[in-house]
Protein backbone atom coordinates (compact mmCIF):
# COMPACT_ATOMS: atom_id res chain seq x y z
CA UNK A 1 0.00 0.00 0.00
CA UNK A 2 0.78 3.50 -0.86
CA UNK A 3 2.35 5.79 2.27
CA UNK A 4 -0.14 8.90 2.67
CA UNK A 5 2.13 11.86 3.30
CA UNK A 6 1.21 13.41 6.62
CA UNK A 7 -0.97 16.84 5.91
CA UNK A 8 -2.55 18.03 8.26
CA UNK A 9 -1.85 20.80 10.59
CA UNK A 10 -0.58 18.54 13.98
CA UNK A 11 2.40 17.33 11.70
CA UNK A 12 5.27 19.61 11.77
CA UNK A 13 6.84 18.96 8.52
CA UNK A 14 8.66 21.83 6.63
CA UNK A 15 6.67 23.32 4.21
CA UNK A 16 9.71 21.94 1.48
CA UNK A 17 9.73 18.25 2.71
CA UNK A 18 6.02 18.35 2.68
CA UNK A 19 5.93 19.08 -1.30
CA UNK A 20 8.91 16.66 -1.14
CA UNK A 21 6.24 14.05 -0.04
CA UNK A 22 3.37 15.13 -2.47
CA UNK A 23 5.18 14.85 -5.45
CA UNK A 24 7.10 11.20 -4.25
CA UNK A 25 3.24 10.26 -3.68
CA UNK A 26 2.14 11.34 -7.15
CA UNK A 27 5.15 9.93 -8.70
CA UNK A 28 4.04 6.57 -7.27
CA UNK A 29 0.69 7.14 -8.63
CA UNK A 30 -1.80 4.38 -7.55
CA UNK A 31 1.27 2.40 -5.60
CA UNK A 32 3.11 -0.75 -6.34
CA UNK A 33 0.14 -3.47 -6.43
CA UNK A 34 -2.46 -1.43 -9.00
CA UNK A 35 1.28 -0.78 -10.86
CA UNK A 36 2.28 -4.70 -10.61
CA UNK A 37 -1.50 -5.48 -11.74
CA UNK A 38 -1.33 -3.72 -14.66
CA UNK A 39 2.48 -4.54 -15.90
CA UNK A 40 0.34 -8.52 -15.24
CA UNK A 41 -2.09 -7.68 -18.35
CA UNK A 42 1.00 -6.90 -20.34
CA UNK A 43 0.03 -2.81 -20.02
CA UNK A 44 2.77 -0.12 -19.00
CA UNK A 45 1.81 2.82 -16.47
CA UNK A 46 1.15 6.45 -17.76
CA UNK A 47 4.37 7.39 -16.38
CA UNK A 48 6.30 4.80 -18.02
CA UNK A 49 4.29 5.42 -21.16
CA UNK A 50 5.88 9.30 -21.06
CA UNK A 51 9.27 8.03 -20.31
CA UNK A 52 9.23 5.78 -24.25
CA UNK A 53 7.78 8.99 -25.92
CA UNK A 54 9.45 11.97 -25.12
CA UNK A 55 12.97 12.76 -25.03
CA UNK A 56 14.50 12.36 -21.73
CA UNK A 57 14.67 14.93 -19.37
CA UNK A 58 12.53 17.15 -21.34
CA UNK A 59 9.63 16.27 -19.58
CA UNK A 60 7.63 19.75 -17.35
CA UNK A 61 4.18 18.03 -15.35
CA UNK A 62 1.45 20.41 -15.02
CA UNK A 63 -1.32 19.09 -12.39
CA UNK A 64 0.39 16.94 -10.28
CA UNK A 65 -0.96 17.72 -6.95
CA UNK A 66 -4.66 17.21 -8.11
CA UNK A 67 -7.02 15.60 -6.34
CA UNK A 68 -10.35 14.56 -6.98
CA UNK A 69 -13.52 16.91 -5.37
CA UNK A 70 -14.56 13.70 -3.75
CA UNK A 71 -11.84 12.46 -1.59
CA UNK A 72 -11.35 8.64 -0.72
CA UNK A 73 -9.56 7.35 2.61
CA UNK A 74 -9.56 3.61 1.33
CA UNK A 75 -7.79 4.37 -2.35
CA UNK A 76 -4.67 6.17 -3.76
CA UNK A 77 -5.79 9.60 -5.54
CA UNK A 78 -3.27 10.94 -6.94
CA UNK A 79 -3.57 13.17 -9.64
CA UNK A 80 -6.77 12.57 -10.05
CA UNK A 81 -6.10 9.57 -12.06
CA UNK A 82 -4.29 11.26 -14.85
CA UNK A 83 -0.92 12.66 -15.59
CA UNK A 84 -0.68 15.87 -17.59
CA UNK A 85 2.15 17.70 -18.52
CA UNK A 86 4.55 19.20 -21.98
CA UNK A 87 7.84 18.31 -23.15
CA UNK A 88 9.67 17.39 -26.53
CA UNK A 89 9.73 14.48 -28.99
CA UNK A 90 13.06 15.15 -31.16
CA UNK A 91 13.19 18.44 -30.12
CA UNK A 92 10.09 19.69 -30.85
CA UNK A 93 7.41 20.55 -28.17
CA UNK A 94 4.44 18.77 -27.39
CA UNK A 95 1.51 18.73 -24.57
CA UNK A 96 0.64 15.08 -23.62
CA UNK A 97 -1.76 13.54 -21.34
CA UNK A 98 -1.94 9.97 -20.32
CA UNK A 99 -4.78 8.30 -18.63
CA UNK A 100 -3.13 6.76 -15.02
CA UNK A 101 -5.03 3.40 -14.71
CA UNK A 102 -3.03 2.52 -11.61
CA UNK A 103 -5.44 4.97 -10.02
CA UNK A 104 -9.18 4.56 -9.68
CA UNK A 105 -8.89 2.79 -12.96
CA UNK A 106 -7.91 5.80 -14.82
CA UNK A 107 -11.85 7.12 -14.64
CA UNK A 108 -12.76 10.53 -15.39
CA UNK A 109 -14.11 13.12 -12.75
CA UNK A 110 -13.97 16.87 -12.83
CA UNK A 111 -10.63 17.87 -11.18
CA UNK A 112 -9.32 15.04 -14.03
CA UNK A 113 -10.94 17.22 -16.47
CA UNK A 114 -9.70 20.26 -15.64
CA UNK A 115 -6.19 18.94 -16.34
CA UNK A 116 -6.87 17.40 -19.57
CA UNK A 117 -8.32 20.91 -20.61
CA UNK A 118 -5.29 22.76 -18.68
CA UNK A 119 -2.43 21.09 -21.05
CA UNK A 120 -4.98 20.84 -23.89
CA UNK A 121 -5.02 24.41 -23.90
CA UNK A 122 -1.64 25.08 -23.56
CA UNK A 123 -1.46 22.89 -26.46
CA UNK A 124 -3.79 24.80 -28.75
CA UNK A 125 -2.85 28.26 -27.88
CA UNK A 126 0.60 27.98 -27.84
CA UNK A 127 0.45 25.55 -31.06
CA UNK A 128 2.15 22.44 -30.76
CA UNK A 129 1.01 18.73 -31.24
CA UNK A 130 -1.79 17.05 -28.36
CA UNK A 131 -1.03 13.62 -27.44
CA UNK A 132 -3.25 11.19 -25.41
CA UNK A 133 -2.33 8.09 -24.31
CA UNK A 134 -5.76 6.52 -23.35
CA UNK A 135 -6.62 3.62 -21.16
CA UNK A 136 -9.56 3.69 -19.07
CA UNK A 137 -13.14 2.95 -18.32
CA UNK A 138 -15.00 5.93 -18.44
CA UNK A 139 -16.50 8.32 -16.22
CA UNK A 140 -16.57 7.88 -12.39
CA UNK A 141 -18.89 7.31 -10.08
CA UNK A 142 -20.32 9.22 -7.42
CA UNK A 143 -18.01 12.04 -8.96
CA UNK A 144 -20.36 12.08 -12.28
CA UNK A 145 -23.72 11.54 -10.79
CA UNK A 146 -26.46 13.67 -10.84
CA UNK A 147 -26.17 17.51 -11.36
CA UNK A 148 -22.17 16.87 -11.18
CA UNK A 149 -22.49 15.54 -14.79
CA UNK A 150 -23.85 18.44 -16.31
CA UNK A 151 -21.41 20.55 -14.32
CA UNK A 152 -18.73 19.13 -15.76
CA UNK A 153 -15.75 21.13 -16.61
CA UNK A 154 -15.04 20.27 -20.05
CA UNK A 155 -15.02 23.26 -22.20
CA UNK A 156 -15.31 22.09 -25.89
CA UNK A 157 -14.11 24.94 -27.52
CA UNK A 158 -10.17 24.60 -26.37
CA UNK A 159 -10.59 20.78 -25.68
CA UNK A 160 -11.87 19.33 -29.11
CA UNK A 161 -10.31 22.29 -30.88
CA UNK A 162 -7.55 24.88 -30.75
CA UNK A 163 -8.80 28.01 -29.36
CA UNK A 164 -10.77 30.96 -32.23
CA UNK A 165 -7.49 32.58 -33.54
CA UNK A 166 -5.30 30.03 -32.86
CA UNK A 167 -3.84 27.46 -35.34
CA UNK A 168 -5.06 24.05 -35.89
CA UNK A 169 -2.65 21.53 -33.76
CA UNK A 170 -1.88 17.66 -34.64
CA UNK A 171 -4.09 15.82 -32.38
CA UNK A 172 -2.80 12.31 -31.78
CA UNK A 173 -4.51 9.65 -29.60
CA UNK A 174 -3.07 6.19 -28.46
CA UNK A 175 -5.90 3.67 -27.42
CA UNK A 176 -3.56 1.66 -24.94
CA UNK A 177 -6.34 0.15 -22.89
CA UNK A 178 -10.12 -0.38 -22.95
CA UNK A 179 -10.92 3.62 -24.06
CA UNK A 180 -14.49 4.16 -23.42
CA UNK A 181 -16.37 6.98 -22.73
CA UNK A 182 -14.06 10.21 -22.28
CA UNK A 183 -11.39 8.06 -23.52
CA UNK A 184 -13.08 7.49 -26.88
CA UNK A 185 -13.81 10.88 -27.20
CA UNK A 186 -10.08 11.55 -27.19
CA UNK A 187 -10.17 8.92 -30.17
CA UNK A 188 -12.63 11.08 -31.68
CA UNK A 189 -11.03 14.36 -32.19
CA UNK A 190 -7.12 12.79 -33.48
CA UNK A 191 -5.52 12.80 -35.97
CA UNK A 192 -4.13 10.09 -35.65
CA UNK A 193 -6.06 7.29 -33.77
CA UNK A 194 -3.24 4.44 -32.96
CA UNK A 195 -4.87 1.56 -31.02
CA UNK A 196 -3.01 -1.46 -29.23
CA UNK A 197 -4.86 -4.77 -30.77
CA UNK A 198 -5.99 -5.81 -27.67
CA UNK A 199 -8.14 -2.78 -26.86
CA UNK A 200 -11.30 -1.35 -27.80
CA UNK A 201 -12.66 1.97 -28.17
CA UNK A 202 -16.26 2.17 -27.87
CA UNK A 203 -19.36 5.22 -26.40
CA UNK A 204 -19.57 2.40 -23.45
CA UNK A 205 -18.32 -0.39 -22.07
CA UNK A 206 -19.67 -3.88 -22.11
CA UNK A 207 -20.94 -3.63 -18.60
CA UNK A 208 -22.85 -0.44 -18.78
CA UNK A 209 -24.50 -1.96 -22.17
CA UNK A 210 -25.71 -4.93 -20.62
CA UNK A 211 -27.29 -3.08 -18.22
CA UNK A 212 -29.03 -0.22 -20.34
CA UNK A 213 -30.06 -2.32 -23.16
CA UNK A 214 -29.57 -6.09 -22.31
CA UNK A 215 -26.82 -6.76 -24.97
CA UNK A 216 -24.04 -9.07 -24.19
CA UNK A 217 -20.84 -8.26 -25.64
CA UNK A 218 -17.50 -8.46 -25.56
CA UNK A 219 -15.30 -5.51 -25.36
CA UNK A 220 -13.67 -6.81 -28.62
CA UNK A 221 -16.66 -7.57 -30.78
CA UNK A 222 -18.18 -3.99 -29.52
CA UNK A 223 -14.72 -1.44 -30.83
CA UNK A 224 -11.79 -4.06 -30.88
CA UNK A 225 -10.08 -3.01 -34.24
CA UNK A 226 -12.17 -5.00 -36.63
CA UNK A 227 -14.39 -2.42 -35.14
CA UNK A 228 -12.45 0.21 -34.98
CA UNK A 229 -10.23 -0.04 -37.59
CA UNK A 230 -12.60 -1.70 -40.23
CA UNK A 231 -16.06 -0.75 -39.75
CA UNK A 232 -16.18 2.17 -38.46
CA UNK A 233 -12.82 4.01 -39.05
CA UNK A 234 -12.15 5.10 -35.93
CA UNK A 235 -8.57 3.67 -35.54
CA UNK A 236 -6.09 4.47 -38.35
CA UNK A 237 -3.48 2.39 -37.44
CA UNK A 238 -3.40 -0.90 -35.18
CA UNK A 239 -0.08 -1.91 -33.48
CA UNK A 240 0.79 -5.26 -31.83
CA UNK A 241 2.94 -3.94 -28.99
CA UNK A 242 2.79 -0.16 -27.27
CA UNK A 243 6.30 0.77 -28.29
CA UNK A 244 5.03 0.09 -31.93
CA UNK A 245 2.20 2.84 -31.16
CA UNK A 246 4.73 5.38 -29.91
CA UNK A 247 7.20 4.70 -32.99
CA UNK A 248 4.10 5.18 -35.13
CA UNK A 249 3.22 8.44 -33.32
CA UNK A 250 6.60 9.72 -33.25
CA UNK A 251 6.66 9.00 -37.16
CA UNK A 252 3.62 10.79 -38.03
CA UNK A 253 4.32 13.95 -36.14
CA UNK A 254 7.55 14.02 -38.37
CA UNK A 255 5.36 14.47 -41.38
CA UNK A 256 3.59 17.43 -39.72
CA UNK A 257 4.59 20.69 -38.51
CA UNK A 258 4.06 21.96 -35.26
CA UNK A 259 0.48 23.73 -36.01
CA UNK A 260 -1.40 24.80 -39.45
CA UNK A 261 0.30 27.79 -39.33
CA UNK A 262 3.62 26.66 -39.50
CA UNK A 263 5.08 24.74 -43.10
CA UNK A 264 5.44 20.98 -42.95
CA UNK A 265 9.12 19.72 -41.93
CA UNK A 266 11.34 19.31 -44.61
CA UNK A 267 14.00 15.80 -44.49
CA UNK A 268 16.86 14.91 -46.87
CA UNK A 269 15.63 14.13 -50.37
CA UNK A 270 15.94 10.29 -51.30
CA UNK A 271 14.99 8.39 -54.42
CA UNK A 272 12.09 6.61 -54.91
CA UNK A 273 12.55 2.73 -53.76
CA UNK A 274 11.23 1.65 -57.30
CA UNK A 275 12.56 3.25 -59.92
CA UNK A 276 10.30 5.64 -61.06
CA UNK A 277 10.17 5.27 -64.56
CA UNK A 278 9.21 1.33 -64.58
CA UNK A 279 5.82 2.78 -62.79
CA UNK A 280 4.05 2.24 -66.17
CA UNK A 281 4.97 -1.65 -65.84
CA UNK A 282 3.29 -1.76 -62.53
CA UNK A 283 -0.44 -1.09 -63.48
CA UNK A 284 -1.45 -3.79 -66.20
CA UNK A 285 -3.15 -2.75 -69.57
CA UNK A 286 -5.98 -4.63 -69.41
CA UNK A 287 -8.60 -2.77 -67.42
CA UNK A 288 -10.01 -6.00 -65.68
CA UNK A 289 -6.67 -6.65 -64.30
CA UNK A 290 -6.38 -5.86 -60.63
CA UNK A 291 -2.95 -4.55 -58.99
CA UNK A 292 -1.57 -3.50 -55.86
CA UNK A 293 -1.16 0.59 -55.75
CA UNK A 294 1.22 0.50 -52.79
CA UNK A 295 3.36 -0.40 -55.62
CA UNK A 296 2.85 2.47 -57.79
CA UNK A 297 3.11 4.69 -54.52
CA UNK A 298 6.53 3.31 -54.16
CA UNK A 299 7.90 4.20 -57.65
CA UNK A 300 6.47 8.50 -56.63
CA UNK A 301 7.43 8.47 -53.26
CA UNK A 302 10.68 9.25 -51.08
CA UNK A 303 12.19 5.44 -50.09
CA UNK A 304 10.26 4.48 -47.04
CA UNK A 305 8.54 7.71 -46.74
CA UNK A 306 5.37 5.91 -46.97
CA UNK A 307 2.90 6.34 -44.13
CA UNK A 308 -0.30 4.83 -44.09
CA UNK A 309 -3.39 6.02 -42.51
CA UNK A 310 -6.57 4.34 -42.45
CA UNK A 311 -5.31 1.36 -43.60
CA UNK A 312 -8.34 -1.06 -43.17
CA UNK A 313 -11.14 1.37 -43.32
CA UNK A 314 -12.61 1.78 -47.10
CA UNK A 315 -9.73 -0.20 -48.36
CA UNK A 316 -10.59 0.55 -52.17
CA UNK A 317 -8.66 4.29 -51.55
CA UNK A 318 -5.22 4.01 -50.41
CA UNK A 319 -4.51 7.12 -48.24
CA UNK A 320 -1.47 8.19 -46.18
CA UNK A 321 1.66 10.63 -45.35
CA UNK A 322 4.42 10.25 -47.54
CA UNK A 323 7.55 12.67 -48.92
CA UNK A 324 8.47 13.30 -52.15
CA UNK A 325 11.62 15.08 -52.80
CA UNK A 326 11.94 15.60 -48.83
CA UNK A 327 8.47 17.67 -48.61
CA UNK A 328 5.36 16.04 -46.63
CA UNK A 329 2.88 15.28 -48.93
CA UNK A 330 -0.37 13.39 -48.77
CA UNK A 331 -1.02 10.33 -51.09
CA UNK A 332 -4.83 9.57 -52.55
CA UNK A 333 -4.83 6.55 -54.71
CA UNK A 334 -7.25 4.03 -55.90
CA UNK A 335 -6.51 0.39 -54.73
CA UNK A 336 -8.15 -2.07 -57.55
CA UNK A 337 -7.22 -4.90 -55.23
CA UNK A 338 -10.66 -3.71 -53.33
CA UNK A 339 -14.08 -2.95 -55.14
CA UNK A 340 -11.84 -2.44 -58.33
CA UNK A 341 -11.03 0.56 -57.06
CA UNK A 342 -14.67 1.80 -56.44
CA UNK A 343 -15.60 4.52 -54.11
CA UNK A 344 -17.85 3.41 -51.24
CA UNK A 345 -18.77 5.56 -47.71
CA UNK A 346 -16.05 4.31 -45.99
CA UNK A 347 -13.71 5.65 -48.62
CA UNK A 348 -15.09 8.58 -49.18
CA UNK A 349 -15.26 9.40 -45.56
CA UNK A 350 -11.69 8.56 -44.63
CA UNK A 351 -10.68 10.74 -47.77
CA UNK A 352 -12.78 13.99 -46.66
CA UNK A 353 -11.15 13.32 -43.13
CA UNK A 354 -7.41 12.89 -45.17
CA UNK A 355 -8.07 16.24 -47.44
CA UNK A 356 -9.07 18.06 -44.14
CA UNK A 357 -5.49 16.80 -42.41
CA UNK A 358 -3.12 17.72 -45.25
CA UNK A 359 -4.74 20.88 -45.99
CA UNK A 360 -4.64 21.93 -42.10
CA UNK A 361 -1.03 20.93 -41.73
CA UNK A 362 0.07 22.27 -45.18
CA UNK A 363 0.55 18.62 -47.38
CA UNK A 364 0.06 18.77 -50.46
CA UNK A 365 -2.37 16.23 -51.96
CA UNK A 366 -1.32 14.18 -54.70
CA UNK A 367 -4.37 11.82 -56.23
CA UNK A 368 -3.46 8.88 -58.36
CA UNK A 369 -6.84 7.88 -60.09
CA UNK A 370 -7.86 4.17 -61.63
CA UNK A 371 -11.56 4.44 -60.82
CA UNK A 372 -14.32 2.84 -62.11
CA UNK A 373 -17.03 5.05 -59.87
CA UNK A 374 -18.68 5.78 -56.82
CA UNK A 375 -20.21 2.67 -55.60
CA UNK A 376 -24.08 2.18 -56.60
CA UNK A 377 -26.95 0.32 -55.32
CA UNK A 378 -28.98 0.04 -52.54
CA UNK A 379 -26.17 -1.14 -49.63
CA UNK A 380 -24.60 2.31 -51.02
CA UNK A 381 -27.51 4.17 -51.14
CA UNK A 382 -28.80 3.13 -47.42
CA UNK A 383 -25.44 4.02 -46.18
CA UNK A 384 -25.38 7.24 -47.42
CA UNK A 385 -23.22 7.69 -50.85
CA UNK A 386 -24.65 11.14 -51.71
CA UNK A 387 -23.86 12.49 -48.25
CA UNK A 388 -20.51 10.85 -48.77
CA UNK A 389 -19.24 12.28 -52.21
CA UNK A 390 -20.99 15.65 -51.05
CA UNK A 391 -18.79 15.66 -48.14
CA UNK A 392 -15.36 15.16 -50.10
CA UNK A 393 -16.34 17.43 -53.32
CA UNK A 394 -16.93 20.28 -51.51
CA UNK A 395 -14.27 19.84 -48.64
CA UNK A 396 -11.56 19.10 -51.58
CA UNK A 397 -12.80 22.06 -53.68
CA UNK A 398 -12.05 24.69 -50.63
CA UNK A 399 -8.97 22.66 -50.02
CA UNK A 400 -5.97 25.40 -50.41
CA UNK A 401 -2.92 23.21 -50.43
CA UNK A 402 -1.47 22.13 -53.69
CA UNK A 403 -4.04 19.81 -55.44
CA UNK A 404 -2.22 17.37 -58.35
CA UNK A 405 -3.99 14.52 -60.51
CA UNK A 406 -2.90 11.73 -62.36
CA UNK A 407 -5.27 9.96 -64.11
CA UNK A 408 -3.18 5.92 -64.60
CA UNK A 409 -6.51 4.24 -65.93
CA UNK A 410 -9.77 4.61 -65.06
CA UNK A 411 -11.44 7.65 -63.96
CA UNK A 412 -15.05 7.46 -64.23
CA UNK A 413 -18.32 9.06 -62.86
CA UNK A 414 -18.45 10.53 -59.55
CA UNK A 415 -15.34 9.14 -58.64
CA UNK A 416 -12.93 10.74 -60.88
CA UNK A 417 -14.52 14.19 -59.96
CA UNK A 418 -13.90 12.97 -56.16
CA UNK A 419 -10.09 12.09 -56.83
CA UNK A 420 -9.19 15.52 -58.29
CA UNK A 421 -11.41 15.85 -61.00
CA UNK A 422 -11.79 19.33 -62.92
CA UNK A 423 -14.76 20.52 -60.76
CA UNK A 424 -12.87 20.24 -57.55
CA UNK A 425 -10.17 22.65 -59.32
CA UNK A 426 -7.09 20.85 -59.04
CA UNK A 427 -3.74 22.90 -59.88
CA UNK A 428 -2.73 20.10 -62.21
CA UNK A 429 -5.23 17.30 -63.74
CA UNK A 430 -3.05 14.98 -66.23
CA UNK A 431 -3.13 11.52 -67.94
CA UNK A 432 -1.40 8.91 -68.93
CA UNK A 433 -2.30 8.12 -72.35
CA UNK A 434 -3.73 4.87 -71.58
CA UNK A 435 -6.44 6.95 -69.42
CA UNK A 436 -10.27 6.42 -70.11
CA UNK A 437 -12.56 9.02 -68.79
CA UNK A 438 -16.44 9.51 -69.07
CA UNK A 439 -19.03 9.71 -66.80
CA UNK A 440 -19.70 6.04 -67.00
CA UNK A 441 -17.51 2.59 -67.62
CA UNK A 442 -18.61 2.11 -71.28
CA UNK A 443 -19.94 -1.61 -70.54
CA UNK A 444 -22.44 0.05 -68.25
CA UNK A 445 -23.08 2.95 -70.38
CA UNK A 446 -24.24 0.85 -73.63
CA UNK A 447 -26.10 -1.13 -71.69
CA UNK A 448 -27.99 1.99 -69.81
CA UNK A 449 -27.62 4.24 -72.89
CA UNK A 450 -29.38 1.61 -75.22
CA UNK A 451 -30.96 -0.31 -72.99
CA UNK A 452 -34.47 -0.22 -75.18
CA UNK A 453 -32.83 -0.56 -78.79
CA UNK A 454 -30.59 -3.38 -76.84
CA UNK A 455 -33.68 -5.67 -75.67
CA UNK A 456 -35.30 -5.24 -79.05
CA UNK A 457 -31.88 -6.25 -80.82
CA UNK A 458 -31.98 -9.44 -78.39
CA UNK A 459 -35.71 -9.98 -79.28
CA UNK A 460 -35.80 -9.76 -83.45
CA UNK A 461 -32.28 -11.16 -84.36
CA UNK A 462 -30.92 -13.00 -81.09
CA UNK A 463 -28.37 -13.37 -78.17
CA UNK A 464 -25.31 -13.10 -81.13
CA UNK A 465 -26.95 -10.46 -82.65
CA UNK A 466 -27.29 -8.69 -79.32
CA UNK A 467 -23.71 -9.40 -77.75
CA UNK A 468 -22.37 -8.60 -81.39
CA UNK A 469 -23.73 -4.88 -81.06
CA UNK A 470 -23.18 -4.85 -77.39
CA UNK A 471 -18.83 -5.57 -78.49
CA UNK A 472 -19.81 -2.99 -80.93
CA UNK A 473 -20.84 0.05 -78.65
CA UNK A 474 -18.67 -0.25 -76.20
CA UNK A 475 -15.36 -0.12 -78.62
CA UNK A 476 -17.31 3.20 -79.61
CA UNK A 477 -17.51 4.67 -75.99
CA UNK A 478 -13.92 2.98 -75.71
CA UNK A 479 -12.48 5.42 -78.06
CA UNK A 480 -14.45 8.17 -76.91
CA UNK A 481 -13.37 7.65 -73.70
CA UNK A 482 -9.44 8.16 -75.07
CA UNK A 483 -7.95 10.93 -72.68
CA UNK A 484 -7.07 12.91 -75.99
CA UNK A 485 -10.31 14.85 -76.41
CA UNK A 486 -10.16 15.70 -73.08
CA UNK A 487 -6.68 17.05 -73.28
CA UNK A 488 -8.00 19.06 -76.76
CA UNK A 489 -10.38 20.89 -75.30
CA UNK A 490 -7.80 21.76 -71.96
CA UNK A 491 -10.10 18.98 -69.33
CA UNK A 492 -6.57 17.64 -69.05
CA UNK A 493 -3.78 20.34 -67.95
CA UNK A 494 -1.81 17.43 -69.88
CA UNK A 495 -1.06 13.81 -71.15
CA UNK A 496 2.17 12.88 -70.10
CA UNK A 497 4.34 8.99 -70.52
CA UNK A 498 3.98 7.29 -67.11
CA UNK A 499 8.14 7.70 -66.58
CA UNK A 500 7.48 11.10 -65.86
CA UNK A 501 4.65 10.84 -63.11
CA UNK A 502 7.11 11.56 -60.04
CA UNK A 503 9.02 14.57 -61.93
CA UNK A 504 5.85 16.22 -62.91
CA UNK A 505 4.28 15.86 -59.59
CA UNK A 506 7.36 17.40 -57.92
CA UNK A 507 7.32 20.32 -60.48
CA UNK A 508 3.73 21.09 -60.06
CA UNK A 509 3.63 21.12 -56.21
CA UNK A 510 6.39 23.71 -56.30
CA UNK A 511 4.77 25.72 -59.04
CA UNK A 512 1.22 25.18 -57.29
CA UNK A 513 2.87 26.29 -53.82
CA UNK A 514 2.95 30.05 -55.44
CA UNK A 515 5.57 32.20 -53.85
CA UNK A 516 4.23 32.78 -50.56
CA UNK A 517 4.60 30.98 -47.13
CA UNK A 518 3.60 27.10 -48.10
CA UNK A 519 1.12 27.46 -45.47
CA UNK A 520 -3.16 26.77 -46.06
CA UNK A 521 -5.23 28.93 -44.52
CA UNK A 522 -7.45 26.53 -43.32
CA UNK A 523 -5.32 25.31 -40.38
CA UNK A 524 -3.33 28.24 -39.96
CA UNK B 1 5.64 -24.38 -44.98
CA UNK B 2 3.82 -21.46 -46.36
CA UNK B 3 0.39 -21.06 -47.12
CA UNK B 4 -1.15 -18.68 -49.74
CA UNK B 5 -4.70 -17.58 -48.90
CA UNK B 6 -7.24 -15.63 -51.56
CA UNK B 7 -7.25 -11.91 -49.71
CA UNK B 8 -11.13 -11.94 -51.11
CA UNK B 9 -14.03 -14.01 -52.16
CA UNK B 10 -14.57 -14.39 -55.64
CA UNK B 11 -13.42 -17.54 -58.44
CA UNK B 12 -10.25 -18.53 -59.08
CA UNK B 13 -10.22 -17.46 -63.16
CA UNK B 14 -5.95 -18.81 -63.79
CA UNK B 15 -3.17 -20.55 -62.13
CA UNK B 16 0.21 -19.86 -62.57
CA UNK B 17 1.99 -22.33 -60.82
CA UNK B 18 2.31 -26.08 -60.86
CA UNK B 19 3.22 -27.98 -58.30
CA UNK B 20 6.83 -28.33 -57.39
CA UNK B 21 7.60 -25.10 -59.52
CA UNK B 22 9.46 -22.51 -57.83
CA UNK B 23 7.78 -19.46 -56.24
CA UNK B 24 9.87 -16.18 -55.86
CA UNK B 25 8.45 -13.19 -53.86
CA UNK B 26 5.82 -10.95 -55.29
CA UNK B 27 5.20 -13.84 -57.87
CA UNK B 28 1.32 -13.69 -59.31
CA UNK B 29 0.46 -17.00 -58.69
CA UNK B 30 -3.04 -17.15 -58.94
CA UNK B 31 -5.60 -14.72 -60.32
CA UNK B 32 -8.88 -14.71 -58.66
CA UNK B 33 -12.01 -12.76 -60.31
CA UNK B 34 -14.29 -10.67 -58.05
CA UNK B 35 -16.19 -7.56 -59.01
CA UNK B 36 -15.58 -8.22 -62.44
CA UNK B 37 -12.16 -7.71 -61.72
CA UNK B 38 -9.01 -10.33 -62.12
CA UNK B 39 -7.52 -9.99 -59.05
CA UNK B 40 -3.86 -11.40 -58.78
CA UNK B 41 -2.94 -13.52 -55.61
CA UNK B 42 1.13 -12.52 -54.85
CA UNK B 43 3.65 -14.55 -52.80
CA UNK B 44 4.71 -12.73 -49.66
CA UNK B 45 7.84 -15.79 -49.35
CA UNK B 46 9.27 -17.49 -52.07
CA UNK B 47 9.23 -21.04 -51.81
CA UNK B 48 8.23 -24.67 -53.98
CA UNK B 49 4.60 -25.22 -54.76
CA UNK B 50 3.27 -28.60 -52.22
CA UNK B 51 0.14 -28.14 -53.29
CA UNK B 52 -2.82 -26.59 -55.28
CA UNK B 53 -5.84 -26.65 -53.54
CA UNK B 54 -8.01 -24.94 -56.25
CA UNK B 55 -8.69 -24.81 -60.11
CA UNK B 56 -10.08 -22.80 -62.63
CA UNK B 57 -13.70 -22.14 -61.59
CA UNK B 58 -13.51 -22.84 -58.03
CA UNK B 59 -15.49 -20.46 -55.48
CA UNK B 60 -13.26 -19.24 -53.34
CA UNK B 61 -13.63 -17.30 -49.70
CA UNK B 62 -11.65 -14.64 -48.65
CA UNK B 63 -8.89 -16.13 -46.01
CA UNK B 64 -9.38 -19.57 -47.97
CA UNK B 65 -5.87 -21.37 -48.54
CA UNK B 66 -5.53 -21.90 -52.15
CA UNK B 67 -2.07 -23.37 -52.05
CA UNK B 68 1.01 -24.25 -50.22
CA UNK B 69 4.75 -23.89 -50.26
CA UNK B 70 7.71 -25.40 -48.41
Amino acid sequence: MTTRPATGADTPLDPIESLRARRAEALLGGGERRIARIHDSGRLTARERIDLLIDPGSWMELGMLAEPEIRREDMPTTGDAIVTGLATIAGRKVAILAIDATVMAGTTAPVNMRKQNRVAEWAGRKGFPLICLSDNDGGRVPDLLGWRFSGVPFDFTTFLQSPDGCAAIPRVTAALGPSYGDAALHAAMGDLVVMQKDTAIALSGPPVIKAAIGEDVTGEELGGPDVAAATNGSAHLVVDTEHDAFDRIKRFLSYLPDSGALPAPTVAPREPSTDPTTIGDLVPKSRRRGYDVRRVIDAVVDADSFFVWGERYGPSLVTGLARIEGQTVGIIASQPMHLAGALDVPALRKEAQFIDLCDRFNAPLVFLQDVPGLMIGTHAEKAGILAGYDQVVTRLARAKVPKIAVIMRKAFGGGHIALGGRPVKPDLLVAWPSAEMGFMEPSTGVRTVHRRALEALLESEGEEAYKAEIARLEAEWGAESEPWEAARNIILDDIIEPSETRRVITTAIDFAWGTGPRVSPHGA
Amino acid sequence: MADINAHITGTVFEVHVEVGGTVSVDDEVIILESMKMELPVVAEEAGTVAEILVGPGDTVEAGQTLLRLT
